[in-house]
């Protein structure tokens, strides 16, 4: 199931390409250092483990602008508050799983509501819980990554979608 | 605890920096007595709603500490408690659970203690 990657166009399930790594975007990296450092990102998770350690591979790639929010009420909270404040954020990595208001429930609403320039939205979920992942895909994720996070594999999707992601 | 996980985050580490899985450890050390008596207390009263969030929870910070047993425990106790499984093995489960969990709470109280 890890091997499974969402195909944009088709929003179907395809076999993942294995043959990409960090080391191969290393370049990128440094060729896009600024638009990294530019992107303000925002990250929903209830368990603060969770959220440390994607914080960890955000730094580890050069992002620098992270904010966090501890389940999906709060994230619409911090979404709306940034748009107000003309700081719109431009990457929202969410946990699919969480109290009161959950990853589908905090995606339906971030979609209704007018956050400027269209949002970056990378779903994190256990690979039980897959079957949502179509529901999600349904309410406008652009890409998951199955937890718990293993090496590259956050870094490699963001880099992946650099040129997807406006800043 | 699983060597192959702490070396990974090691990966994350910047020189002059807090220790990175060190900081992990701490945060899920603040968290876990909590989370576990929240299983323990869902299980014993058998609510499934309660003990398939507790059980998520911690299943999660568990695997990013290295603590993969204990995961893994977590995960079987989350499908009794959002169904996936039946409930017969709860009981059992539930003693497995307590004793990784202390298990694993020494080692990480021993890890923070040696720094």
């Amino acid at each position: 199931l890890i091997s499974f990657l969402v195909d944009h166009e088709t929003r179907a399930f395809r076999p993942a390409r294995p043959s990409r790594t960090l080391e191969n975007d290393i370049v990128n990296i440094d060729q896009q250092k600024e638009k990294l450092a530019a992107i303000r990102t925002l990250i929903v998770d209830d368990n603060a483990v969770d959220r440390r350690l994607v914080r960890l591979h955000l730094e580890d790639i050069g992002i620098k602008v992270i904010h966090e929010a501890v389940d999906g009420g709060d994230g619409i909270f911090k979404v709306e508050n940034a748009r107000e404040m003309s700081r719109p954020f431009h990457l929202i990595i969410t946990d699919w799983k969480m109290p009161k208001k959950d990853g589908l429930a905090f995606l339906k609403t971030l979609r209704d509501v007018k956050v400027g320039p269209r949002v970056f939205v990378i779903m994190l979920t256990a690979v039980a819980d897959l079957g949502p992942v179509k529901a999600a895909l349904a309410s406008g994720i652009d890409d998951y990554v199955v937890k718990p996070l293993v090496k590259d594999q956050l870094k490699l999707r963001i880099l992946g979608a650099l040129d997807k992601i406006s800043v | 605890l699983d060597a192959s996980v702490i070396e990974d985050l090691r990966c994350l580490q910047r020189p002059g920096q807090p220790d990175v899985y060190l900081g992990l450890v701490e945060l899920f050390l603040e968290t876990a007595t909590l989370s576990a008596k929240a299983v323990n207390n869902s299980a014993i009263s058998r609510n499934l709603v309660e003990l398939d969030d507790a059980a998520h929870s911690l299943k999660s910070s568990a695997a990013i500490v290295g603590a993969l047993r204990l995961s893994e425990i977590c995960s079987a106790l989350e499908a009794i408690g959002n169904g996936r499984s039946p409930i017969d093995d709860l009981d059992s489960l539930l003693n497995a659970f307590n004793d990784e969990f202390k298990v694993i709470d020494r080692a990480l109280n021993a890890l923070i203690d040696k720094a």
